[in-house]
């Protein structure tokens, strides 16, 4: 049985009543709803809280759910709205708590513990700051874009259907995000800069 | 390489890398890889952003926290969709009975008024059209009026009638049983004249035939008959 038929299975399991069906398709999907949502965060509890929403509107939901699309799609649909309405939230919270939240973005509150860690890893973690601050740094829709396709995984296709966009848009705006992340990570690309750690 | 020729071969690498450039981008891209090195480097920086961002880590929560993700989740469902709790046994009580009252006091509302409107009807001696038809092409018409005065129930039958030839015992004003004209029945209407003769009945307005049948009662019975 294929990824898409379990979840259907499952789904036509909890509309007749079957609520261990639900827990099986938490248990199936919720890592890669947190990923996602950890992505659009970068922030652990709000990533952790997301996918608690993304669940709860999936429950609340699922009995209406005709399985038009896959579940997963579907699924990525409620994620990338919690997202979006946690982010709104954010901004109105921001207005409030600027000066911690400055705090936060600037790694005061959280240093790496960069005495247990060999140098490679250092590396690792200050790339991974980088790309989260290039991610943060584009624009709405074409972060939405590039999260699904570079750390998700999705197709071009499976992003339009889930973000009801045209293909062609799509690729548009990966294009210019990847575009964009490539000048922001430009330190970081440069051979000599990297200075021995590319493995390519 | 010229600037255009690198913008243009730049603005092509993330579609080359998804694999979704045109036959005829895909040709000159790979043209431009050949002859030069500044394109070779920077396809090659894009390669690496995408090592990167393959390698780019998720931080999770403890995992305590991922364990209690169900029992948290069903907690948050439980506070989010309460399930409608059963009533208590004086509400459901109070329901029927007060169901009760009140379809009790609509029925009984409805024959009362009912019933007022018929003692109200028979006492005040209208008279009550109980059946009519209307005559459509040569049917016959059979109209029954009950009550002292036929005068509403013949106005009534005026407008339906307009071609009737007699075929019943006819009547005349001098007749026993015709108890005098009505003004809907006087000679403003020759289709009803009640003192025309069947001969001077010409189509295709035919006087209507009344007939009063002495039954002695009070309720007297109007009979139209159209061939």
């Amino acid at each position: 049985m294929s990824v898409k038929d379990a979840d259907q299975f499952l789904v036509e399991q909890f509309q007749s009543g079957d609520r261990g069906a639900f827990d099986a398709l938490v248990q199936r999907h919720y890592r890669r709803i947190y990923d996602y949502a950890y992505y659009f965060t970068h922030d652990v509890e709000e990533a952790y809280d997301i996918t608690q929403e993304v669940f709860l509107r999936a429950f609340k939901a699922l009995n209406g759910f005709k399985g038009d699309s896959s579940f997963y799609t579907w699924l990525y649909k409620i994620a990338t709205n919690a997202c979006i309405d946690h982010r709104r939230r954010r901004r109105v919270y921001r207005r409030v708590a600027l000066y911690e939240d400055l705090n936060v973005e600037a790694g005061l509150d959280r240093m790496p513990d960069r005495e247990r860690l060999p140098d490679e890893q250092v590396l690792d973690l200050e790339i991974d700051e980088q790309i989260k601050q290039a991610v943060r740094q584009l624009p709405e829709k074409q972060r939405q874009v590039f999260i699904l396709r570079h750390f998700e995984g999705l197709s071009l296709q499976e992003i339009a259907d889930i973000l009801n966009r045209e293909l062609g848009t799509v690729k548009a705006h990966l294009f210019h995000a990847t575009r964009k992340m490539r000048r922001l990570l430009a330190p970081y690309l440069e051979e000599v800069a990297v200075g021995g750690h590319e493995e390519g | 390489m010229g600037k255009r020729v690198g913008r243009r071969f730049e603005r092509l690498i993330p579609a080359y890398l998804e694999g979704v450039l045109t036959e005829r981008q895909w040709r000159w891209f790979q043209r431009q890889l050949r002859r030069s090195e500044a394109c070779r480097q920077e396809l090659e920086r894009y390669r690496r952003l995408y090592r990167h961002l393959d390698r780019a880590r998720v931080e999770y929560p403890d995992p305590q926290a991922l364990e209690s993700f169900l029992p948290r989740l069903y907690e948050r469902i439980a506070q989010e969709t309460p399930e409608p709790k059963p009533r208590s046994w004086t509400a459901r009580l109070w329901d029927r009975w007060t169901a009760q009252v009140a379809v009790g006091g609509l029925v009984g509302s409805l024959v009362g008024s009912a019933v007022a409107l018929l003692l109200a009807l028979t006492a005040s001696g209208l008279g009550i059209l109980s059946e009519s038809r209307m005559a459509e092409g040569g049917e016959t018409v059979l109209v029954t009026v009950s009550g002292d005065e036929a005068t509403p129930a013949i106005a009534t039958v005026e407008a339906f009638l307009v071609t009737a030839e007699p075929v019943g015992p006819t009547l005349s004003s001098g007749d026993p049983g015709f108890e005098g004209s009505s003004p809907s029945l006087g000679g403003s209407s020759p289709a009803f004249s009640s003192e025309a003769t069947s001969e001077e009945r010409t189509p295709p307005l035919s006087p209507l035939e009344l007939y009063f049948p002495e039954t002695g009662a009070d309720f007297g019975t109007l009979v139209a008959f159209q061939p």
